[in-house]
């Protein structure tokens, strides 16, 4: 937590935001700038406390654009509006029936049968006006647009008749969202805020204040404010930020009810009926968040032989031993358990989730490794699923085929480090090793359906990253747009299988003769394969032919990326006497000329850019 | 309760969401005049008072208030009325 001490949660006493939100004003030091720009068919200066507060606990710092409210057609249209010249990352659109189809709504209410089915079509004309309009502002900016879903207006003149009636405005409201939610399937930037949901959560009548409408224009209860604001937060968040990769569970009390130790494997609670149910949801939930692409993993104190009894022979498991990227059964500690298991995936600590019912052990988690993100279930098994749907690391508002496959490419992995193992200490049996690999690269240009995976791979890629400069979707979209810039994304398979896209190069022309590598990266899934050398070779390749006669490149040391650490120089790379110019920054300068340099040992590797050999 | 001591406890809530310090906000303080004191943080307030007195505010009385002694006085009359 960075501003003020207290943890907020979405709980009252309200005052705590104000204060935190004039704090944030005079600063908020070591927070990550992030423009935001809302638009909203009713006043909404009353979110932004809330909405700032919450973003700061994330390590955001909200820079907010406010558009005059009402005013959403002439903010998104007009290219002078202040929400188009905002250049925001993240533009909230908060729109309304009851203010965007006032006139609709009011002939609807006199229930003229003439005129119902006609004030029905003008409301959904409205709506596809809106569509057009969000669609065009889209295609002129780079950011994401998070549009709110229209909420159900919290009463019907029609009352308990509005559910069956050709006049219903809550069956009119549905049918506007789903026209927004077709619209935005073809759209990448175009996403959905699901405030319908967040008022169906709290309930219509603690949601809506009317007070709040007559006196500050703005209908919502700071409740539902607060709420908002909150979802809001873990939404931008999950834009920004990088997911947790590995979600850590406990057993005993966690997968199951009871101690497998003591009880036994048929003394345990896990299956399709009574207490053994509320388990089987969380497992099913957990299985839920693999497919997403979060890797599960295992820290119990246990027998190895009991646990993986239950895994392998339960019948009312829903985990069973192939869903698991790694397991620490032992009686040591969990923190030790943690750290071999970060060591054994190649994945940083700071993107684990640990879970279990024990408070002593999330303590322990908790002081000695405060990175990772500590869940502590509560004590009821049937409220596992909601404690674990809370916890916003585990939120994604991107989901890749490399998310989705991820699952595994990790069981891919444990083959091939099983065959690379029966060569290791042997230099020729390495090499025969590598070869009978078959590795391809396929090198080509970022394509706007890379987009995604490639600002995800600079958002988590910590080790083999020269720079470790994180980019957001809409900057990549904005150096795509950019002569001056080439993008490279890097796709790699093997006989085992497909690791997908797992590299880039970002080169910046920084004078006639002169390409800088301002981003070289790779997943460390696909290291130590020689496959770096094959990458630079293709790139320098294709940049010579673009004119290029000398690279550039920085290495800005970090704490995670020592794999990187020899690359430049291990490639003709040499330390540049003084600053390139446009490239100078922190880190250490490299040059390297002339071009393409020295024969590679990348023998092993079938190398093509833009599907031709390369 | 005294009226002085209500005075000192509307000043703190009043303070949290409005942002002024507690010094500078007398039984003379008014909304739309003290910095701070906006329509957004009396909305803010009344849910505080709500919430801290449990008695319930009308639309038409928030409007009226105008100054934190005005609201005191309206606190002291919905508790002394039940």
């Amino acid at each position: 937590m960075r501003a003020g001490s207290e943890r907020l949660t979405v709980e009252p006493p309200s005052g705590l935001f104000q204060r935190r939100w004039r704090e944030l004003a005079n600063g908020g030091s070591g927070l990550r700038p992030v423009k935001v720009a809302i638009v909203a068919s009713f006043t909404v200066d009353t979110l932004l406390p809330y909405l700032g507060a919450l973003m700061a606990q994330r390590g955001l710092l909200a820079q907010l654009t406010v558009a005059p409210f009402g005013q959403i057609y002439q903010s998104l249209l007009d290219p002078g509006s202040e929400l188009r010249t905002a250049g925001a990352d993240v533009t909230i659109v908060l729109p309304r029936l009851e203010e965007l189809c006032a006139r609709p709504l009011a002939d609807l209410a006199l229930l003229d049968p003439e005129r119902v089915g006609q004030a029905r079509a003008e409301v959904r004309a409205e709506i596809d006006r809106l569509i057009g309009a969000l669609e065009s502002f889209e295609a002129q900016t780079t950011g994401t647009i998070l549009v709110g879903t229209l909420p159900a207006p919290p009463t019907s003149p029609l009352g308990v008749l509005d559910a069956s009636h050709p006049a219903s405005l809550v069956q009119l409201g549905r049918e506007c969202n789903v026209a927004l939610w077709t619209s935005v399937q073809k759209r990448r930037r175009l996403r959905l805020f699901d405030v319908d949901q967040v008022i169906a959560h709290l309930g219509a009548d603690k949601a809506w204040d009317p007070r709040m409408a007559a006196i500050a224009g703005c209908p919502l209860s700071t409740l539902a404010l607060r709420h908002i604001a909150d979802r809001l937060t873990r939404t931008i968040a999950a834009l920004l930020l990088p997911p947790a990769k590995v979600i850590v569970l406990d057993l005993d009390n966690t997968l199951w009810g009871g101690i497998v130790g003591e009880d036994g494997p048929s003394g345990i609670a896990i299956g399709p009926t009574g207490l053994g149910s509320a388990f089987a949801a969380f497992q099913d939930a957990l299985l839920a968040l693999r497919a997403q692409g979060v890797l599960l993993a295992i820290a119990s104190k246990n027998n190895e032989a009991d646990a993986f009894e239950v895994f392998d022979n339960h019948p009312g498991m829903r985990i069973r031993r192939a869903h698991l990227a790694a397991h620490r059964i032992s009686w040591r500690s969990k923190t030790e358990s943690l750290r071999e298991l970060a060591a054994e995936l190649s994945l940083g600590i700071d993107s684990f989730v640990f879970i279990d019912d024990s408070p002593t052990e999330c303590a322990e988690v908790r002081s000695v490794l405060p990175e990772v993100t500590v869940v502590q279930l509560p004590a009821d098994a049937a409220r596992y699923v909601d404690a674990l749907r809370a916890v916003p690391q585990l939120d994604r508002m991107t989901l890749t085929d490399e998310d989705r496959m991820r699952a595994a490419a990790y069981a891919a992995e444990t083959a091939r480090t099983a065959a690379r193992a029966a060569a290791e200490g042997d230099p020729d049996a390495l090499r025969a090793h590598l070869r009978a690999l078959e590795l391809v690269i396929d090198v080509r240009r970022v394509a706007e359906a890379d987009v995604p995976r490639a600002a995800q791979l600079t958002q988590k890629t910590n080790q083999f990253n020269l720079t470790t400069i994180r980019r957001s979707e809409a900057d990549l979209e904005a150096m795509r747009r950019d002569p001056a810039w080439r993008l490279y994304a890097l796709d790699v398979t093997d006989r085992f299988g497909d690791y997908g896209t797992t590299g880039l190069v970002f080169a910046h022309q920084t004078d006639a003769a002169t390409w800088d590598l301002e981003t070289v990266l790779l997943s460390c899934r696909v290291l130590g394969r020689g496959v770096e050398s094959a990458l630079l070779r293709v790139v320098t390749a294709d940049l010579t032919r673009a004119g290029a006669h000398r690279l550039t490149a920085r290495l800005i040391p970090t704490k995670k990326n020592a794999p990187v650490r020899d690359f430049l120089p291990r490639h003709g790379f040499i330390p540049a006497s003084e600053p390139a110019s446009r490239s100078a920054g922190e880190g250490e300068a490299f040059v390297k000329e002339p071009l393409p340099g020295a024969p590679l040992d990348d023998g092993h590797i079938t190398a093509r850019l833009d599907g031709r050999a390369s | 309760m005294e009226m002085t001591a209500l005075h000192a406890q509307l000043a703190a809530l009043l303070s949290d969401v409005c942002g002024a310090p507690v010094t500078s906000l007398g039984p003379d303080a008014e909304a739309g005049v003290t910095p701070g004191w906006d329509s957004v943080a009396n909305l803010e307030f009344i849910g505080a008072i709500e919430d801290e007195f449990s008695i319930s505010i009308t639309t038409a009385e928030s409007i009226a208030v105008k100054t934190l002694d005005d609201m005191a006085r309206l606190v002291m009359a919905k508790r002394g009325s039940g």
